[in-house]
């Protein structure tokens, strides 16, 4: 019984030191989330300036600079959703409980909204094509495609965790 | 449909919840979610547990009955 015990208390410990340092990490990168968010805002705020800046000779069309500017403001807009849903899974992690179909909705939202970008920047591809493009288009449809299958799997890992919890 | 008569086979025993809990180590909160029909699943160990307390058969604790839709 009291080696039982002892293996208990062992047990309870390092779940406690694992959860801080989850804890730990999840808080850094809630941080960090937090303060693309509002760089991400910024640069959504600043964009028709920006864009002259960083782009001073591609954008001399007015056509160029208008599509690239709706382009960037959906892309960027879109993204700032998707960090949203970031946080609110953050969120629930640090609370110690991210097997909810609460996360495997908010992982289907941001797989959506990532081919959503994808598809925008698969367009740009043809009208506006550069290297970058090209890259951004395969990342963000990788990324889609990658968040569609954790969705499922979480859905999955859900179910699991409801029937090992409420079996007694 | 399964149903589960702990409830019941506690009251014929004149047993608590808290009582039950203390003699078969299994927690309150756990006999809540027995007693109200929550469980998806119960444990041959726990079952046998609960009948050695309550002195009684699985077949008491445990009934079917038929759905009435």
């Amino acid at each position: 019984m009291t080696i039982v015990n002892h293996l208990d208390y062992y047990h309870t410990e390092i779940k406690k030191g694992m959860n801080f340092m989850e804890n730990k990490l999840s808080i850094y990168t809630y941080k960090i989330l937090t303060v693309i968010s509002y760089l991400g805002l910024f640069i959504l705020i600043t964009l028709p300036w920006s864009l002259k800046i960083f782009f001073p000779n591609e954008l001399k069309d007015g056509i160029f600079y208008w599509y690239m500017m709706i382009n960037l403001f959906i892309a960027g807009s879109l993204a700032c959703f998707i960090i949203r849903e970031l946080v609110k899974i953050l969120k629930l992690i640090v609370i110690g409980n991210p097997f909810t179909y609460e996360v495997a909705n908010s992982l289907k939202t941001i797989s959506t909204l990532s081919i959503v970008i994808a598809l925008l920047f698969f367009v740009k591809c043809f009208i506006f094509p550069t290297l970058y493009t090209l890259v951004v288009t395969i990342v963000f449809a990788i990324i889609g495609l990658m968040t569609q299958i954790f969705s499922g799997l979480f859905k999955i890992a859900t179910d699991v965790k409801n029937e090992n919890d409420f079996t007694i | 449909m399964i149903v589960v008569n702990l409830d019941v086979v506690m009251a014929q025993r004149k047993m608590s919840l808290n009582e039950l809990s203390q003699k078969t180590g299994i927690s309150t909160t756990n006999l809540s979610i027995l007693k109200t029909n929550k469980a998806k699943a119960i444990r041959f160990s726990t079952l046998e547990t609960i009948c050695e307390v309550l002195n009684c058969t699985p077949g008491e604790i445990i009934t079917i009955e038929n759905d009435s839709k």
